[in-house]
């Protein structure tokens, strides 16, 4: 978060926090409360994240899932305190493990980031620096927050290394990152976001750029990771199989706002709002051929110029007058299951319209 | 009849320092065979650097093959604008395959101007015809390639494409850098237009489900050779080869049902793809390969099979069987979905 954050409220979404139990409230390892971020452009002010709620326990994993232009990157930022100077970021409530994210400095920030909270990315080939050898990014890490020596911190990345699955570690640990295969930087990424135990760890599509085989071994191994050191994962997405495998919880976003939110079994079995629908049927599943896809029509709309109303409603099959005026508000349709549609209960009524 | 017909493709790639005697070559692709029938879409799926975008780049001239043969329409194919007006390929990223100075009526028209199929006069007409063809606005011709999305770009792309009418596109995982939602859009619009026009598809992807719902005959490659190929429905039901498998169970499976927990994690695929300078002796898959034997280390399996369903494996007879991959949506998403796809039929016939 930039100096420009205020914690001003913009607007007040759906007080939800008062309703979760005293208990639960107090084991959160991050909770946010109507996050919001704006850029100020040369071509006019744009909302990227408009009014985002997350809840994560320790050792627990959420999906944010939503397609490019969605917000979730900007979201992953703000929660990292990495976006630049020109977005605004406003919340109600910024927690993270105790800690008020809203009013941290700069160099609370540095602590925080890396030791406590850590982050791999798409493409493992641009984040890692490609004049030192990922040994020596891993001990730069290890030195950055804790007083050991270089051996020490060597012998520790060699570990850390051995633990996500790179054969001979002492070996590869001199290696530069161009010397790597796509899987192996990955690895070596997740060594170095992992070597700290940090409570936190956010994911940005990270198997995207992976073939399937090697997507597979990344998952299973972030999922291993976490669980042996208790680490919390956010993992940002827009593959839904990626999602069934990992998430305990999902969030779904279209145009920075949230529009469903529920276990990821809930969702899968009976997803509540539209465009979760659109997702779900634009993906070919295994062993089904149908006669075509169905996508969803027309494009993620420009963040400068977004529909009035529902954000969705252009693109929804269901859209009815209210959609294109009213915006809806996040409720609850099933206890722990939140969407965004005027809709909810979108299946009965539907049913019962027809 | 075949529309498009290689044999025993190979191409080598020099590696190495440029000093003779620390050169080395990497065969990318090694003794690769098939066919494509007009109208037909073949898909070639594997890892990374299997060396199906090589045979891609191979098919339409783009690379010299270092051996082989390439046949069209019965004849060995010409080089140079014969070759262009007959194939014809899309890429991956519509982001660089875009001339970003030529507003986008003059990159569609350009193929056909090239090929002198329109007079000049004719052009913009052409323009606006092909654009029509992939569902863009008419003002499009005008504008330029930044002022659209990704998935638009992608049917400029497929625009530009389809403009010397050629009989066969190479897409080289054309879809695979878009949003899911426009995925499904541009899959089923290469689908439509292959139903119109009767074209050919080489499909390169390494997205299974994806090629299981789009193509016709699909072939597997590993480290530069095809492993298994035949018609998609026989090598998705009971796949022999032991990789295709392996690639298979690896898919992720979007609309699982989910009962506690987590979705069954999926069979992993130890290790990577040897480097193909070195590629492993006998049958290149055995370092990975759960069912290998002292015979794959040593002898190299030959592709062959009954009927069109061929696979290189010596033990693909005593593979135990597959389970049936099908997934059961649950019922409540399925009813969902059924009124999703029959609202948004009734929508699309109100517009048209």
């Amino acid at each position: 978060m930039s100096a420009a954050a205020t914690g001003k409220i913009l607007r007040s979404p759906r007080q939800t926090a008062g309703t979760l139990p005293q208990t639960e409230r107090a084991q959160a390892l991050l909770q946010v409360r109507g996050l919001s971020v704006r850029f100020q452009t040369d071509a006019g002010a744009m909302q990227a994240v408009d009014g985002v709620n997350l809840d994560l326990h320790p050792g627990e994993t959420l999906a944010i899932v939503g397609e490019s232009g969605s917000g979730k990157s900007v979201l992953s930022l703000a929660l990292m305190g990495l976006l630049p100077s020109i977005a605004t970021v406003t919340a109600e409530r910024m927690q993270f493990a105790g800690r008020d994210l809203r009013s941290l400095a700069p160099r609370d920030w540095q602590r925080l980031r890396g030791r406590e909270m850590s982050m791999i990315f798409q493409e493992p080939a641009t984040a890692l620096n490609p004049v030192r050898s990922v040994g020596a990014q891993i001990v730069e890490a290890i030195r950055l927050h804790e007083k050991v020596s270089r051996k020490a911190a060597w012998a520790r990345a060699v570990d850390m290394l051995r633990q996500t699955g790179i054969p001979a570690p002492e070996r590869r640990a001199a290696a530069y990152p161009h010397e790597l295969s796509g899987g192996m930087r990955q690895r070596a990424m997740i060594a170095m976001s992992l070597v700290l135990r940090p409570s936190l760890l956010i994911a940005d599509e990270p198997t995207t750029a992976l073939d399937v085989t090697v997507q597979a071994q990344i998952l299973d191994l972030l999922r291993g990771l976490a669980r042996e050191s208790g680490t919390a994962i956010l993992i940002i997405t827009h593959d839904l199989g990626v999602v069934a495998e990992m998430a305990d919880r999902v969030q779904v976003l279209y145009a920075g706002r949230p529009v469903e939110s529920a276990t990821a079994e809930a969702l899968f079995n009976g997803p509540e709002h539209p465009y979760t629908v659109g997702l779900l049927g634009s993906m070919p599943s295994k062993g089904e051929r149908a006669e075509a896809l169905l996508p969803i029509e027309g494009s993620i709309p420009d963040l400068r110029a977004l529909p009035p109303g529902c954000h969705f409603h252009p693109r929804c099959p269901f859209a009815a007058a209210r959609c294109r005026v009213e915006r809806p508000p996040v409720a609850e349709v099933r206890p722990g299951h939140h969407t965004a549609c005027w809709f909810s209960p979108l299946l009965e009524t539907l049913e019962k319209s027809t | 009849m075949t529309l498009l017909t290689v044999e025993n493709l190979v191409r080598d790639f020099p590696i190495g320092s440029g000093l003779p005697w620390r050169r080395e070559t990497l065969r990318a692709v090694d003794g690769v065979s098939f066919a494509i029938a007009p109208g037909e879409t073949l898909s070639l799926v594997g890892e990374s650097g299997c060396g199906k975008s090589t045979v891609g780049r191979m098919i339409v001239g783009l690379l010299q093959p270092s051996s082989g043969s390439i046949a069209f329409g019965g004849r060995p194919v010409a080089a140079g604008r014969a070759r262009a007006r007959q194939m014809q390929i899309v890429f991956q990223d519509p982001f660089g395959s875009l001339n970003p100075q030529m507003t986008v009526g003059a990159i569609v028209a350009e193929p056909a101007v090239l090929h002198c199929l329109v007079t000049r006069r004719e052009t913009a007409a052409r323009a606006r015809t092909l654009l029509a063809l992939v569902g863009l606005p008419e003002d499009a011709a005008e504008r330029y390639p930044h002022e659209f999305s990704g998935g638009q770009r992608q049917r400029i792309a497929i625009a530009r494409a389809l403009a010397a009418e050629p009989k066969l596109i190479v897409c080289d995982e054309a879809v695979s850098a878009l949003d899911v939602s426009v995925q499904a859009q541009i899959t089923n619009l290469l689908r439509d237009i292959q139903q119109r026009t009767g074209i050919g598809y080489l499909f390169i992807s390494h997205d299974l489900n994806l090629v299981h719902h789009i193509s016709h005959r699909v072939a597997v490659m590993y480290l530069g050779r095809i492993v298994e190929i035949g018609p998609v429905d026989q090598v998705f039901a009971a796949p022999r080869h032991p990789y295709t498998r392996a690639l298979m169970a690896a898919a992720p499976e979007p609309r699982p049902v989910r009962e506690g927990g987590r979705a069954r994690g999926r069979a992993v695929l130890q290790g990577e793809v040897p480097s193909p300078l070195d590629p492993p002796s006998g049958c290149r898959f055995h370092t990975r390969c759960p069912h290998a034997t002292a015979l794959c280390g040593t002898a190299e399996p030959v592709l062959g099979g009954e009927g069109d369903h061929a696979v290189a494996c010596h033990h693909f007879r005593t593979l135990p069987p597959v389970p049936p991959q099908r997934a059961d949506t649950a019922a409540r998403t399925e009813s969902v979905l059924r009124l999703y796809r029959r609202a948004a039929a009734a929508r699309a016939a109100t517009v048209t």
